[in-house]
């Protein structure tokens, strides 16, 4: 049973935060403005995850954020009307390991309180192995050639072998950004042709498999104009 | 405080009125001596005054007039007195006192007083000879410290002709009265000897001391003038408003009756009853020049320390009324007066080299037909390129650029008025463009907010209905309202959103990451994100783009916002089961990307209408979308320097975005 604080001035909001999250299973722990939360996880010695508004009474996220990241490793994830990107940036670098924008997706609300539930407990305490020979990864996304199998954050992914071999072109060269006739010649190992769209179809696929939110892609970017890459992410 | 401290900048300006006559004298002195000294090489080595040439000269000269005067007298009388006749009281103001005897008649003149110890020649003799500084004529021995007085250094010149002539008839008794009563020319010549020598002696320390004192003294004179405590700044007096020329011509007619003054009362000096009469007098006269020439020189300081020197002038004051006269006329009537003055100095000039006899004079007005043709074309370019700068300007604004700078101050006469306005109109164009953009950027901060206001109560709304839907709804009605609230709550969302990105994208309110893209690859990417919505409208994307890659210079991210609105657009408002066209050609410079397609529903505004914010076609009212997108796009398009059209033709629907190639 993990617990998760859900701090938000909104009433309403948090309640049906509740909601959804219980039925996942977990227990919610709930607290209106920033000095309630702090004292919550004063008292609380385990809370696995904080979701954080960032405009409320008192003290705001960021602040909060701030003050519990001093002495306190528990994964955060700011939830908050504030969608431009330099908000994101300001929550990031405030202590905040994810960001959401309301109004938001129940369901990817969800997936992404897993993942990082699944990082603090479960992933983070593994021992990184040595890299091993045909297994390429980026942070949470590893391809394992040998068993042509894909996972991300633990979770296998199927993958067609078109789609499989263009998600292992990318990982295998992660950080470098490839055009769709570069990715023609080198995963069909022939020279590319005519006008189709048939490899940003296969990227988004890939992308609808393996990101949470598809728009907003972690592992596999889309660089307009130029090409895609798989983002070089750090092993957690 | 401040006045104290005022108070105390105009005591030390005072004794600077003070000490500049001291020091102006001691450096004046010192190059005199210098110069005296220098030039008389006997002063140069003689440092006490009776042995010097200067003394004799003087003492000599003195007796002298002395014994002319008793010539003069013997003449008149012409008489042959007694062995014991003596004439008293000769007096002439002079410090020597003397005895002279006529060996013939035996009289014996002097202007020792009478008294009871000088009643005989012998008498006189001793009383004479009992001052230190003698001289005895009779057997030319000098009886006396004033060893300048020796045979040897008396010089006869064609002024002391009497006493040469007299030798054989004359026995002359001198001397000086030791105590000295009167102001003769040999107490002055003493003074003078040895404030002379004095000088001299220290006018190693003293000349560049008085200078650098002096110079010091002056430069804070000048910097003190016209600072007061009645006033902040300089301040200016009726007199200092006076036309320069008349102010130095009043001082300066001063200052020479002053000098003539002084001029005459040294001629006073010699005499003992009105000798103080001329102190006063040179004192006088003196002070006079020296206020007169401080009135000029604050004057002057004040008019050049308020820039105002050049325009108290009387010259100035004429050409500016003559300018002034010129200046309000016509350009018409300029340009005729200095077409006029060129062809009369140049008609001048000809009848001059005509008129000429010699070869110099005719080069002479050759020279000057010359200057007056560069002249004229300097001028004239000079002109021109004013105006070409005030059209540089014009043209500036014309294209938009309100940042224009102008000075007028480069200018001159009517260009200069024309560059005034253009100053002028720039700076209302400018702020006015200023003014809507931050009225733009207000609007923009307002919606933001407002959107932000609105995003939390419709994140509940959208929750609550979420979970509704998972609860078991009483009957199909109950359903259907439940997906009518859904919808609606999804198209608020994103009708908040796109309301933000085109209040921003309209304002150019927008940070723009310019890189280098390839336009197919991009359209590629996009139409790859689109494929399954288009089949789910039934639609068949035709793309038709060249082989090699064409790059353009913009920011990724909006240009994938641009083509996803267009592509949204096509997946929401084609007509099914029809072909999308999506052509990128090269044109000329300019890459071009054709989207067309056919409308489900009839298209009953214009194009223009069609890109306006909130508006949508007609019957396209009810379905998803906030009607924002080609606004946005149009917007985004524009912020990146590219060009968007939209062409309806019936039902034909096209889009045409145009970029410039970056090669």
């Amino acid at each position: 049973m993990y617990n998760i604080l859900v701090v938000d001035d909104d009433k309403e909001i948090v309640n049906a935060i509740e909601i959804y999250l219980s039925k996942e299973g977990y227990n919610v722990l709930k607290a209106y403005n920033g000095l309630e939360a702090l004292k919550v996880v004063e008292k609380n010695k385990d809370i696995h995850l904080i979701i954080l508004d960032i405009m409320m009474p008192k003290l705001d996220g960021i602040s909060t954020a701030n003050l519990i990241r001093k002495d306190k490793a528990i994964p955060i994830i700011m939830l908050s009307a504030k969608s431009e990107d330099y908000d994101k940036i300001a929550g990031l670098n405030n202590g905040a390991d994810d960001y959401i924008t309301k109004p938001f997706n129940p369901l990817e609300l969800i997936a992404r309180v897993n993942s990082q539930i699944r990082r603090y407990t479960l992933l983070g305490s593994m021992v990184e192995n040595e890299p091993q020979e045909n297994i390429y990864r980026s942070g949470d996304l590893i391809i394992n050639d040998n068993t042509k199998q894909v996972t991300v954050e633990g979770k296998d992914v199927k993958l067609t072998p078109t789609e499989y071999n263009i998600l292992k072109f990318l990982t295998k060269n992660k950080g470098i950004v490839y055009s769709i006739e570069q990715i023609y010649e080198n995963v069909w190992e022939e020279e590319s042709f005519g006008a189709d769209n048939i490899i940003a179809v296969h990227i988004r696929h890939i992308r609808e498999k393996i990101e949470i939110n598809p728009k907003e892609p972690k592992y596999l970017k889309v660089i307009w104009g130029i090409g895609y890459k798989i983002e070089n992410l750090n092993k957690n | 405080m401040h006045n104290k401290k005022i108070c105390t900048a105009r005591i030390v300006k005072n004794i600077e009125y003070f000490f500049v006559p001291i020091f102006l004298a001691i450096f004046i002195l010192c190059i005199l001596s210098l110069i005296t000294v220098e030039q008389n090489v006997e002063l140069k080595h003689t440092n006490n005054y009776y042995e010097s040439s200067i003394f004799t000269n003087e003492y000599l000269k003195n007796l002298w007039l002395n014994n002319h005067d008793v010539r003069t007298y013997e003449l008149s009388k012409n008489q042959y007195g007694n062995s014991e006749n003596i004439v008293y009281n000769w007096d002439r103001n002079s410090n020597i006192i003397f005895l002279i005897i006529n060996k013939k008649t035996g009289t014996a003149y002097t202007s020792v007083q009478k008294t009871t110890y000088t009643d005989t020649i012998d008498e006189i003799k001793t009383y004479i000879g009992k001052n230190e500084i003698y001289w005895n004529y009779v057997n030319e021995k000098i009886d006396t410290s004033a060893e300048a007085l020796k045979e040897e250094n008396i010089y006869y010149d064609s002024n002391f002709e009497t006493i040469k002539y007299n030798k054989e008839n004359v026995d002359i008794y001198s001397a000086i009265i030791d105590e000295m009563p009167y102001n003769d020319s040999i107490v002055f010549t003493k003074i003078a000897f040895q404030v002379c020598k004095y000088f001299y002696n220290y006018s190693i320390i003293l000349l560049p001391l008085s200078m650098i004192a002096l110079i010091i003294a002056v430069i804070s004179i000048i910097n003190g003038i016209g600072k007061t405590a009645k006033y902040e700044e300089i301040h200016l007096t009726w007199f200092d408003k006076w036309k320069l020329e008349i102010v130095t011509f009043i001082i300066l007619s001063i200052i020479i009756l002053s000098t003539i003054a002084f001029i005459m009362c040294f001629d006073v000096l010699d005499s003992i009853l009105r000798w103080p009469i001329g102190i006063i007098g040179i004192i006088t006269s003196l002070i006079f020049i020296y206020l007169m020439l401080i009135l000029l020189l604050e004057t002057t300081v004040k008019r050049i320390k308020t820039h105002t020197i050049i325009k108290s002038s009387l010259i100035y004051a004429v050409f500016h009324q003559i300018a002034e006269l010129v200046r309000n006329r016509k350009i018409t009537t300029k340009l005729v007066l200095f077409y006029g003055s060129f062809c009369l100095a140049g008609f001048i000039c000809t009848v001059g080299i005509m008129n000429s006899y010699s070869s110099k004079s005719a080069f002479f007005w050759l020279i000057m037909l010359i200057i007056l043709a560069i002249t004229t074309f300097y001028l004239l370019f000079k002109k021109l390129k004013e105006f070409e700068k005030v059209k540089e300007a014009l043209k500036n604004i014309y294209e938009g650029n309100t940042e224009v700078y102008i000075n007028p101050n480069e200018f001159n006469g009517d260009v200069k008025k024309m560059a005034i306005y253009i100053d002028d109109i720039a700076g209302g164009l400018s702020n006015a463009i200023q003014e809507s953009l931050k009225s733009e950027r207000l609007k923009t901060e307002l919606i933001t907010n407002v959107s932000h206001d609105i995003k939390t109560p419709l994140t509940s709304i959208i929750n609550y209905v979420d979970l509704l839907k998972k609860e078991k709804m009483p009957n199909e009605k109950a359903q259907e309202y439940l997906m009518v609230l859904e919808n609606k709550s999804q198209r608020l969302k994103k009708l908040t959103e796109d309301l933000v990105e085109a209040s921003k994208a309209s304002s150019g309110n927008i940070k723009l990451n310019m890189e280098k893209l390839n336009v197919i690859e991009l359209v590629k990417q996009v139409s790859g994100e689109f494929e399954d919505k288009f089949k789910e409208s039934k639609l068949t994307e035709i793309m038709t783009v060249p082989e090699e890659a064409v790059y353009i210079e913009a920011d990724g991210r909006y240009m994938y916002r641009i083509l996803e609105n267009i592509y949204a657009n096509t997946a929401k408002y084609a007509m099914e089961n029809t072909r999308v066209y999506v052509d990128v050609k090269k044109a000329k410079e300019n890459v071009v990307i054709n989207m067309k397609n056919v409308s489900k529903d009839k298209l009953n505004i214009s194009a223009d209408e069609l890109m306006q914010r909130f508006v949508r076609g007609e019957a396209s009212r009810n379905t998803e979308g906030s009607g924002l997108g080609l606004s946005i796009a149009t917007s985004l398009t524009e912020l990146q320097g590219g060009k968007f059209q939209i062409y309806l033709d019936g039902d034909l629907f096209k889009v045409t975005i145009e970029f410039k190639i970056k090669d």
